[in-house]
């Protein structure tokens, strides 16, 4: 078979499934690692505006931050939520997004994983507790943020505090809330909800990405390009 | 310094491990003050224990059914406590998670290392769990880690390597002495320890295929050197019990050929002899299998670390500085805050390359385009309207299937979409329900998909699925609600749906109030219904 051709097969397995296993396509697997058929693969990379990156054994796809054609649009994220969700409702949703990846991975040791579960009522307390803060050392920020905007982090903070914990199939309680961003995220492979959905675990697809990839610093400018930051700070461990 | 307090801090880490369960915080008093004092602590080293027993003993897993029914056979007569299953099951859930696993978070103690003179920190976790696919789900297996082996084997047993050997030395010595009774309960001791040990190896195993990082190299090399040690030393001392045995055997049966006579005391040590071989063996068979797997550790341990070294130099950002300040800080730049999932998500080629798109609601042209404001409603009011309107899509779906079955069914079994569409065009209340939003264009299209609906096999499945709807066409719940209002389905076997050459063009008026008329145009390929009845 040619380069060529066996590059479009792994890229079609990626692009299809996200990634590629070594035990489920152990001969594509060694023939990715033919430099002549990564030399194909770096085409489909630069065109498709794309990453592949081998960690450990599986290969992943992952779309550049800013693709809009491989990736998941800020529509796609809205749509999931509800097609009535209010820009509090997507922040909120992109925040606790986040929130969930910093408690599993914000440690500063050589494995930035910190823990193995997380019960989704401890991820409640830990939300209340960063709003809390945010609610009170927030006047100042919020005066200046209002003006310039129609959404301010008070009032998101504030309409997370005035949720309802839990009340059973209710989707506006913040157990409710947290579900449907978790279940988003167990959609996309990063999360697994276990028992009787009451505990975020995370996948090895997860653990590998955030190992290997998604904190590294060479990432920094272009996450500081998403906030519009023109100076590259270091904010390194 | 004085030489007491050599490796002081490894006496300290059993310590630490009583602290960790002791003097834990965030307790649920609740739950606890259902004991007396000091019973809860009894409990928890209780369940230790049962987790060790079942997953050496029976070299099976254990999971929280499993604790949750010891609990309940043991609550009762021990603890005066008498308990339904599911408070059962919420006191095993409450020790394994909170008390054992500490919510996930692995708990640190601080001791002091008096040779070095710093604060060395050592970490505490009595028990892994792993997560186990199943057909109709998942579960979750708790094991001890080597912590937790080590640290219930001082509380009784001296350490277990040395453990080990005494074990069989002592075996050697019972058969010896023909109390084969104890020999018997000394060969299956030895089993445990061999389990253990390859335990010990599939863990590591796991931990280096999950993440390299969590491994010690110590661990790795002790882990490897005591297998090693443990082999050498066996293997002698097992052919040496082997060889005993079989001498008792037949000295026995030439007991038993002197006198012809066997009493119940030699019958007895005759069958448990014979115990005693088959243990004999099953070490052997595991011993086996713990030189494969110390094989196998040795080649993945080597392959990952080479894999995970050129990762190694790379720093990583602070994800709390770095994106969640940010986010917090930069709240207007919103519409761009997917860029900072995009690359974890999975490409999103169908999402946007899906030819259902264009079926869906399509805006009209403009020349300029208006502004969208972000205006609040209600939040009841706007949960109830989206509610309402996925019930009401929901309601179409069904009718939409419904009236395609019976017109199939009345048809001589089979029928096309074009003919469908032309029954429909009769009755212009339902074209206009049935084409607003392209919904039977879409629900075509998706049973297409499908390509055969096979009801009996459906219909024998067991079981209802409680689904969360959505606007989506969910084929399932349009059959539950067709079976349960009409009868006409079960003569139905399967249906098949088919694409023809030939495209259709459609033409839809939408009188909208106070607005301009809208003519929709959707062209799509014709379909070919056909169903198979029961017993045709």
């Amino acid at each position: 078979m040619n380069n060529i051709k066996i590059g479009v097969q792994i890229f079609r397995i990626l692009l299809e499934k996200g990634q590629l296993d070594r035990e489920e396509h152990s001969d594509l697997f060694i023939e990715y690692l033919n430099s002549e058929v990564q030399q194909v693969l770096d085409e489909f990379e630069e065109e498709m505006e794309c990453k592949i990156i081998k960690i450990n054994n599986t290969i992943y796809l992952l779309p550049n931050y800013d693709n809009s054609l491989l990736g998941f649009k800020n529509k796609d994220f809205r749509q999931w939520i509800g097609s009535n969700a209010r820009l509090s409702d997507v922040y909120l949703s992109y925040y606790i997004a986040m929130f969930i990846l910093f408690k599993f991975y914000g440690g500063k040791n050589k494995s930035p994983k910190q823990r193995e579960f997380m019960r989704i009522l401890t991820l409640i307390d830990e939300l209340d507790k960063r709003f809390e803060v945010i609610i009170n050392k927030g006047a100042e920020m919020v005066v200046e943020t209002e003006e310039e905007f129609d959404v301010n982090l008070a009032s998101i903070a504030k309409l997370w505090k005035e949720k309802i914990t839990l009340e059973e199939n209710k989707r506006k309680t913040k157990y409710g809330t947290i579900l449907r961003i978790c279940s988003l995220l167990e959609q996309e492979n990063l999360i697994r909800l276990l028992d009787n959905k009451k505990e975020i675990r995370t996948t090895k697809k997860l653990d590998d990405l955030m190992t290997y990839y998604f904190l590294n610093d060479s990432r920094i400018e272009e996450i500081n390009k998403i906030f519009d930051i023109k100076e590259v700070g270091n904010a390194s461990n | 310094m004085y030489n007491f307090l050599e490796e002081f801090e490894k006496r300290m880490e059993i310590v630490g491990i009583v602290e960790s369960i002791v003097n834990r915080k965030n307790r649920n008093m609740e739950i606890e003050k259902l004991f007396k004092e000091h019973d809860f602590l009894n409990l928890v080293f209780s369940v230790l224990l049962y987790i060790m027993e079942k997953t050496l003993s029976e070299d099976s897993d254990c999971d929280i059914n499993h604790i949750s029914n010891f609990l309940l056979s043991i609550l009762p007569e021990y603890y005066n406590i008498i308990l339904d299953e599911n408070r059962t099951e919420e006191i095993s859930d409450y020790i394994i998670k909170n008390v054992l696993q500490n919510e996930g978070l692995p708990y640190y103690f601080n001791a002091v290392d008096y040779e070095k003179n710093i604060r060395k920190i050592i970490s505490i976790r009595l028990i892994k769990d792993k997560v186990i696919d199943e057909d109709n789900g998942h579960r979750i297996t708790y094991a001890l880690t080597d912590q937790g082996y080590d640290f219930l084997f001082r509380t009784k047993e001296v350490d277990q390597e040395i453990k080990l050997t005494i074990e069989e030395l002592k075996l050697k010595e019972l058969i010896k002495r023909k109390n084969f009774k104890k020999a018997y309960n000394q060969s299956v001791e030895i089993i445990h320890m061999v389990r253990q040990k390859k335990n010990d190896i599939q863990n590591l195993i796991m931990q280096i295929k999950e993440n390299i990082y969590t491994v010690d190299v110590e661990e790795y090399q002790q882990l490897i050197n005591s297998t090693y040690n443990l082999l050498d030393e066996e293997y002698k001392l097992l052919d040496e019990i082997m060889d005993m045995a079989l001498k008792s055997e037949d000295k026995i049966r030439k007991d038993y050929e002197e006198s012809r006579e066997l009493d119940d005391s030699l019958r007895k040590a005759q069958k448990e002899i014979k115990n005693i071989n088959i243990n004999i063996k099953v070490i052997l068979s595991e011993q086996r299998d713990l030189i494969l797997s110390r094989q196998n550790l040795s080649k993945i341990y080597l392959d990952t670390i080479g894999n995970s070294f050129e990762y190694s130099l790379e720093n990583r950002f602070d994800i709390e500085e770095l994106v969640l300040k940010n986010m917090e800080r930069y709240i207007e730049k919103i519409e761009d805050f997917w860029k900072l999932v995009n690359p974890l998500f999975l490409p999103n080629i169908h999402q946007n390359l899906n030819i259902r798109s264009i079926y869906e609601p399509q805006g009209m042209i403009k020349l300029e385009e208006e502004e969208v404001d972000e205006y609040i409603e209600r939040e009841d009011l706007s949960e109830d309207h989206e509610k309402e309107r996925v019930e009401r899509i929901n309601e179409t779906y069904v009718e939409i299937l419904d009236y395609t079955l019976r017109m199939t069914l009345n048809n001589e079994n089979k029928i096309s979409f074009k003919e469908i569409i032309q029954s429909i065009k009769e009755d212009s209340l339902v074209f206009e329900k049935f084409t607003e939003d392209r919904l039977i264009f879409t629900t075509i299209l998706k049973l297409y998909d499908i390509g055969v609906l096979d009801l009996s096999k459906w219909k024998e499945s067991e079981g209802r699925v409680v689904m969360n709807l959505s606007d989506e066409f969910n084929i399932e719940y349009c059959l539950y609600q067709i079976m349960d209002n009409y009868d006409y389905i079960s003569k139905i076997k399967r249906v098949y749906f088919m694409k023809e050459e030939e495209i259709l063009k459609i033409e839809m008026l939408r009188e909208k109030e106070d607005e301009d008329n809208i003519l929709e145009k959707v062209e799509i390929s014709n379909f070919t219904v056909r169903v198979e009845r029961v017993n045709e």
